[in-house]
């Protein structure tokens, strides 16, 4: 799980907006640059909710520009890469299908294999019941999984089998069941992967769309994020992004944080408003910007050093 | 961020979630208790985890966040499997119904000759079809670039339009929703050579192909999307395009819009106050004073009356607009539907909602007046009526006489804003003996959810 | 009602004790009367003492690139009565070597006048941040109070050491001043909103 995907990661530019979907990037970002995202798919396993969501996951403009001027990701343009779909060749794409097959075939006997276990559990259970009435309620309460198993176990064999399937980064998964089973079989699983790569090859660095332009607010996201700090885009809690000091998984927000130019009017009933909100749900309201203008700089990233924060909270007074 | 401690939630189908857990970052550890393979457990939603102020150097913490990523990386990981038996199979149909309907044609006319060589006697049944079908009218949108020939299940209950031959024409958002829940596997067109099996569009091509096609940006998909995963319906509103013309008559939205003014009671005194307006006979002016004018009031009533010197909007007489008059974004692109409304495809019922989609990478201010109003008068007028209403003044008020739902999306995170025309002219205050009445009695009244929000 | 003197023609109130502060002092500009309104609040409704003031030059928002135009900032400090702030890793220091802050001998606080409405920019912020040392230097010292208990003294001895290393490392939060705003919307009605400002991201206190 600790995966190291191939660098530069291609990000997809799909209509102006920035979007991954192989969960080897989004874990690899997450944890090696702390880059969050936002996950604006629908789970497959649980697709009537909106608490848990899955890929794709969206960046924000700022956080592919990082990526980029950091050299660990790249820009694609995911619609023109798809053009190559009609130009794949007819071995390929034999070869692609034959993965899939294999991999639906594996699914299949998973799935079965699954379903069998869950009978013999419960034939078990039905079993114990009897020969130890006094003791049912215990074997009941053992059978059933506590939270507590289920923390310590977050993988279980068989999620991580069907994890692996998809490892479709990996260009080694695809050979690596071509030769079993090649014949149609009518017990394969149809599959929709995640990513198109394979078949497709990966795009090479020519065809890399420029880095994406970011707004007036980079400098600050930027410095905030060479602070350790996670940032999510804030606007539904009153502000440009939200600062987290660790990973949202497991540390609430420090920070509401709003953006100016350096010579910016400040209207003062913005700070007491913001001040007010943060205050309000234990937060610092957090303003910043860079000193210097591109016109001082070379580059973007020049600007980010010059950047000052200041943090305010309501004195209580 | 509201960090509330609660974790007190429902399933989305029984109704509304009190807390807005989708809100806040989920600990992916919660889904685990989820039997992902089995399809018997119908899965709950899990409870929040609880979450720290800041980093410290415990390996407890550093366990704890690494079982979360674990999770996270395996949920995320789930794929999409289709069985055999269910499977439900699309394919991309780039060029939309009008080309697939050529493509068909010559394949058809193929399909005649190939017919009358290899056996004459046999009688075809494809010409009586076809003249059968021509009388049938399709109504398969232009933007439509998925079909699905064997449309089965609940889905195309709400989904797709059907063309001559039976098949489904999904749009963008109806095809990539599909796909993305696992539910629908959409094929490549296969290109030159019919004999070429069709490869599996994966989850990415949807995204490339679908998202920018027919007007459906990324963020009307997250509206689209998050709508229809807690069970509404949704369909494409006149305004979607943003080359609106001025003809869409058959908007069932503007159907039901006489304004009625509710209760004989309001509209009398109403109408003897326009009247008191309009009488130059009156010794009060407001040019030279005085306002109240001479003579003997017996009333508060009839000062105030005449103190009421302000125009105020009416929204009742606001002319109406159409979409066209409306500026993108600010303008309605879905029609939703509760889980409720009884909804049928080929006629869609009056919506429930009209939702505009705002994005705040490409709409960085704050609408103006004439935006939002606009918007608002290009929704039917929706005046509050019902015997709650009538009784309680702030309901009135914050139902208001048209409404719009406007979504903002910002980087994939949505937020839901009701904006209401709310009429306060028609509320006289002064007639209310008694004070403004509702739901201040005991804190607690029949009006207790509608208490206004505090600020 | 007996009639014993005739009546003087009106009687006017008199003039409240900032009304008559602000149109007795003469004043260079605005800021400067919010100043002294500051000082007024803070030295009547908050028991601030020890007051002063400071006049540091800010630049003017939007002044055209570079070509900054100053305007004097008058600065008000003093000594509250209690402690206005805490950093959340001092309260814990604090806390685990038995300090409470009433042990702890009153410090002199920085205060930013502003009025809603006034120009402000991030540059005008640095600015008076960046000329907090020269204005603060020697006012700001912390002494040891006479407690007369051996112990306590040790202990805040212990304190003021770690103090001085903190205020070097910054992990108890860098400067701070306070941003007094004071409201002149609708006639203003007296009110002064007092917010903490310090200087980078310094982590929001959790009570």
């Amino acid at each position: 799980m600790d995966s190291q995907p191939d660098l530069p990661i291609p990000i997809s530019y799909v209509s102006g907006r920035y979007l991954l979907f192989s969960i080897d990037a989004v874990t690899y970002l997450r944890r090696e640059h702390n880059i969050c995202g936002v996950l604006i798919g629908t789970l497959p396993q649980i697709p009537q909710q909106n608490v848990f969501l899955g890929l794709p996951l969206e960046l924000m403009p700022e956080e592919a520009r990082l990526l980029v001027d950091k050299g660990v990701a790249c820009i694609v343009d995911e619609t023109k890469a798809h053009d190559s779909m009609n130009t794949l060749l007819e071995e390929d794409r034999r070869r692609y299908l034959r993965d899939l097959e294999a991999q639906g075939l594996h699914a299949s006997r998973l799935h079965a294999d699954r379903k069998e276990q869950q009978k013999e559990q419960a034939l078990k259970n039905r079993i114990n019941d009897k020969n130890a009435n006094p003791k049912a309620k215990a074997a009941a309460g053992a059978a059933a999984q506590t939270p507590e198993d289920a923390l310590s176990t977050p993988s279980k064999k068989d999620d991580a089998a069907v994890v692996d399937l998809f490892a479709a980064e990996d260009p080694s998964t695809p050979s690596r069941d071509a030769s079993s089973t090649p014949t149609p079989s009518q017990n394969a699983m149809g599959i929709t992967p995640a990513t198109s790569y394979p078949p497709l090859s990966i795009p090479p660095s020519s065809s890399h769309l420029p880095a994406p332009v970011v707004p007036p607010s980079y400098p600050l996201f930027a410095h905030l994020h060479s602070r350790g700090y996670f940032l999510s885009p804030g606007l539904r809690f009153g502000c440009q992004y939200t600062a987290y000091p660790g990973d949202p998984l497991r540390f609430h927000s420090h920070f509401l944080v709003v953006s100016y130019d350096w010579d910016e009017n400040i209207d003062l009933m913005d700070l007491i408003v913001g001040g007010r909100l943060g205050t309000g749900v234990k937060k610092g309201f957090l303003i910043g910007g860079a000193e210097k203008t591109l016109d001082d700089v070379e580059s973007e990233a020049d600007r980010v050093d010059s950047v000052r924060t200041f943090s305010l909270e309501w004195a209580g007074m | 961020m509201a960090d509330v401690d609660e974790d007190v939630v429902q399933t989305p189908a029984t109704g509304q979630v009190e807390v807005d857990l989708s809100d806040e970052t989920q600990d992916f550890r919660f889904l685990n208790h989820l039997n992902f393979l089995s399809d018997a457990a119908s899965p709950s939603i899990p409870r929040r985890g609880e979450k720290d102020f800041e980093p410290n150097p415990t390996e407890h913490q550093a366990d704890v966040l690494s079982a979360s990523r674990d999770a996270m990386h395996n949920a995320l990981s789930f794929p999409r499997l289709h069985r055999p038996k269910t499977t439900i199979i699309g394919y991309y149909a780039p060029g939309g119904y009008a080309a697939q309907a050529e493509l068909d044609a010559q394949q058809d006319a193929q399909q005649a000759k190939q017919d009358e060589k290899t056996s004459e006697s046999t009688q075809k049944k494809t010409p009586p079809d076809a003249s059968k079908a021509a009388t049938k009218p399709v109504n398969v949108s232009s933007d439509a670039c998925v079909f699905v020939p064997n449309p089965k299940g609940q889905f195309f209950k709400t989904l797709g339009q059907a063309d001559r031959k039976n098949r489904v024409w999904l749009l963008p958002e109806e095809a990539l929703y599909l796909l993305e829940r696992g539910s629908l596997d959409i094929r490549w067109p296969s290109t030159s050579d019919p004999e070429a099996v069709s490869i599996p569009m994966s989850l990415q091509a949807a995204y490339a192909c679908f998202v920018g096609h027919g007007g459906l940006t990324l963020e009307r998909f997250s509206v689209y999307t998050g709508l229809k995963r807690l069970g509404y319906a949704l369909v494409r509103a006149p305004g979607w395009s943003d080359e609106v013309e001025a003809t869409e008559d058959t908007d069932p939205a503007s159907e039901p819009s006489p304004p009625k003014l509710h209760g004989p009671g309001l509209a009398g005194i109403l109408g003897s106050l326009f009247k008191w307006i309009h009488d130059p006979r009156k010794t009060a002016s407001t040019a030279t004073g005085p306002i109240i004018g001479f003579g003997i009031h017996r009333h508060y009533m009839d000062v105030y009356r005449k103190l009421a010197i302000i125009p105020w909007y009416d929204p009742v007489t606001a002319p109406p607009s159409k979409p066209s008059d409306t500026t993108p974004p600010f303008r309605v692109v879905f029609h939703i539907y509760k889980p409720s409304t009884p909804f049928k495809k080929s006629a869609p019922p009056a919506p429930d909602f009209r939702v505009a989609v705002v994005s705040t990478r490409d709409q960085t201010t704050m609408p103006t007046l004439p935006q939002l109003g606009a918007l608002l008068e290009s929704t039917p007028l929706d005046p509050p009526h019902g015997e709650k209403m009538q009784r309680m003044m702030y309901m009135r008020l914050r139902h208001g006489y048209r409404n719009v739902v406007m979504a903002v999306v910002d980087q994939g995170v949505v937020s839901y804003l009701r904006i209401a025309d709310s009429a306060f002219g028609k509320e006289k205050l002064f007639e209310n003996k008694g004070g403004p009445q509702g739901n201040k009695r005991g804190g607690r009244g029949p009006g207790g959810p509608n208490k206004p929000k505090r600020r | 009602m007996t009639n014993t003197q005739p009546q003087p023609p009106t009687i006017r109130p008199e003039p409240s004790a900032l009304s008559a502060q602000t149109s007795s002092a003469t004043h260079q500009s605005p800021s400067a009367a919010t100043s002294t309104q500051v000082l007024h609040n803070l030295q009547h409704q908050h028991l601030w003492t020890s007051l002063l003031t400071h006049t540091i030059p800010t630049p003017l928002p939007s002044s055209t690139k570079r070509q900054t135009q100053t305007h004097a900032v008058t600065l008000v400090s003093g000594i509250p009565p209690h402690r206005v702030y805490t950093h959340p890793d001092e309260q814990l220091w604090m806390l685990e070597n038995g300090i409470r802050e009433d042990d702890l001998r009153p410090e002199r606080m920085f205060v930013i006048p502003t009025a809603h409405g006034q120009a402000w920019s991030l540059a005008t912020m640095a600015a008076v941040f960046d000329d907090l040392p020269r204005v603060a230097g020697g006012l700001v010292e912390y002494g040891h109070g006479e407690s007369g208990d051996d112990e306590m003294e040790r202990k805040l001895t212990r304190y003021y050491e770690k103090r001085e290393m903190a205020r070097e490392s910054r992990e108890w939060g860098s400067q701070r001043l306070l941003l007094a705003m004071v409201d002149r919307g609708m006639g203003g009605d007296g009110t002064v909103a007092y917010y903490v400002v310090q200087e980078g991201e310094v982590k929001p206190r959790q009570n």
